[in-house]
């Protein structure tokens, strides 16, 4: 292999120039902030616990089940992100953050299924409530400002394709957002990790 | 002020600078990135430092932690308008036969080297520091045998996508 041979030579040439860095740059250098992947998942997946803990608690569903979930996360979280340790093997390291990762993942999905099953119990009510603001909306503006008794609002067929559609939609943009926080970072983990991870392999 | 544990970490650290280079040779493409690959290395050698317990060499866990940060904790998004696809092969093709000497070799390595994966950069970096199988084994966390196979087929690989070229 004769390229290999001569790329060899040249990446051990010593008289290959880098910058050297001083003493005080160096220590400079140690007192700033890692941008670490790492540190971006833990921070956008602790950002991620407080939004769907706050939705919970705004719309006060489950709010003490939910309350124990989001405190138990949080400290699986720390203790997950602070095992992270860049002197293991990159096997273990990968398969660390993945588990990070999945961790934060299962919150949300979780989160996720209570509000899908909460809005598909209280469909109706919803769609009631979504009516019912909406009038209130669209009145806005007017000298006399009445608020609609959700109840008094009799639904037909079209106004829950409406909220259902809407549904449907917000599900989408929290999709969405999931792909682009998310998306690169970890499929290229994910391709690293299965990469390494693959079963033993013989020789012929 | 500096306390004891960062003299000592710089101490460890100012002769080893050329390895930490190399490494951001092979995993970035232009300087900007080669300076923050390198950074972001340093901070994660110094956030590690407490672990190190000198059973290793220091320059081989070293290794081990720059790498790890080369292949998993750094990301940066690709640029717009300066993917590979973006060149023009006929005008490289022309180039290609006029000067064929080993400088134009060596560079056209480089750039295919940039092109694998992030294992594959990993391990013809380790080929090129003449590591053994079984360190590169400890360093990614994979066996001696596995290793061997890994190497084999990204050197195999590296030399295909040359040939192509």
């Amino acid at each position: 292999m004769e390229e290999l041979e001569l790329l060899k030579k040249d990446w051990n040439r010593e008289e290959l120039q880098f910058k050297e860095y001083s003493e005080n740059e160096i220590y400079s250098m140690i007192k700033q902030k890692s941008i670490s992947v790492a540190k971006i998942l833990f921070v956008v997946g602790l950002i991620e616990m407080i939004l769907w803990s706050l939705y919970g608690y705004i719309n006060s569903e489950f709010p003490y089940l939910r309350m124990i979930l989001f405190f138990g996360f949080i400290m699986l979280a720390v203790l997950l992100f602070r095992r992270l340790k860049t002197g293991q093997n990159s096997l273990s390291l990968m398969k660390n953050i993945l588990n990070l990762r999945k961790l934060i993942f299962g919150y949300a999905a979780i989160s996720f299924f209570m509000v899908i099953l909460d809005n598909l119990i209280h469909f109706d009510l919803y769609t009631k409530d979504f009516m019912a603001g909406t009038r209130d909306g669209w009145n806005r503006g007017q000298d006399i400002i009445v608020h609609t008794n959700p109840e008094s609002m009799a639904p037909g067929w079209g106004n829950y394709a409406v909220f259902g559609f809407i549904m449907l939609l917000s599900f989408y943009i929290v999709y969405l957002i999931y792909k682009r926080t998310y998306g690169k970072i970890l499929s290229d983990l994910r391709k690293n990790y299965r990469e390494l991870s693959q079963a033993e392999e013989k020789l012929f | 002020m500096s306390t004891e544990l960062e003299k000592t970490f710089v101490e460890f650290f100012k002769p080893n600078q050329r390895l930490i280079h190399k490494i951001c040779r092979i995993y970035t493409d232009n300087t900007e990135d080669h300076q923050d690959l390198f950074q972001e290395i340093t901070v994660q050698l110094w956030r590690s430092f407490p672990g190190f317990k000198g059973e290793a060499k220091f320059s081989t866990w070293m290794y081990k932690v720059a790498l790890n940060t080369a292949m998993t904790l750094f990301r940066k998004p690709q640029k717009r308008g300066l993917q590979h696809t973006d060149v023009d092969v006929s005008s490289l093709k022309m180039e290609y036969e006029v000067y064929e000497d080993d400088e134009y070799k060596l560079k056209k390595m480089y750039k295919t080297i940039y092109e694998l994966s992030d294992v594959e950069k990993a391990l013809i970096m380790m080929y090129l520091e003449d590591k053994s199988y079984r360190e590169i084994g400890e360093v990614l966390g994979i066996t001696e045998g596995n290793a061997r196979v890994k190497m084999n087929r990204a050197k195999n690989n590296l030399k295909a996508k040359i040939s192509i070229k």
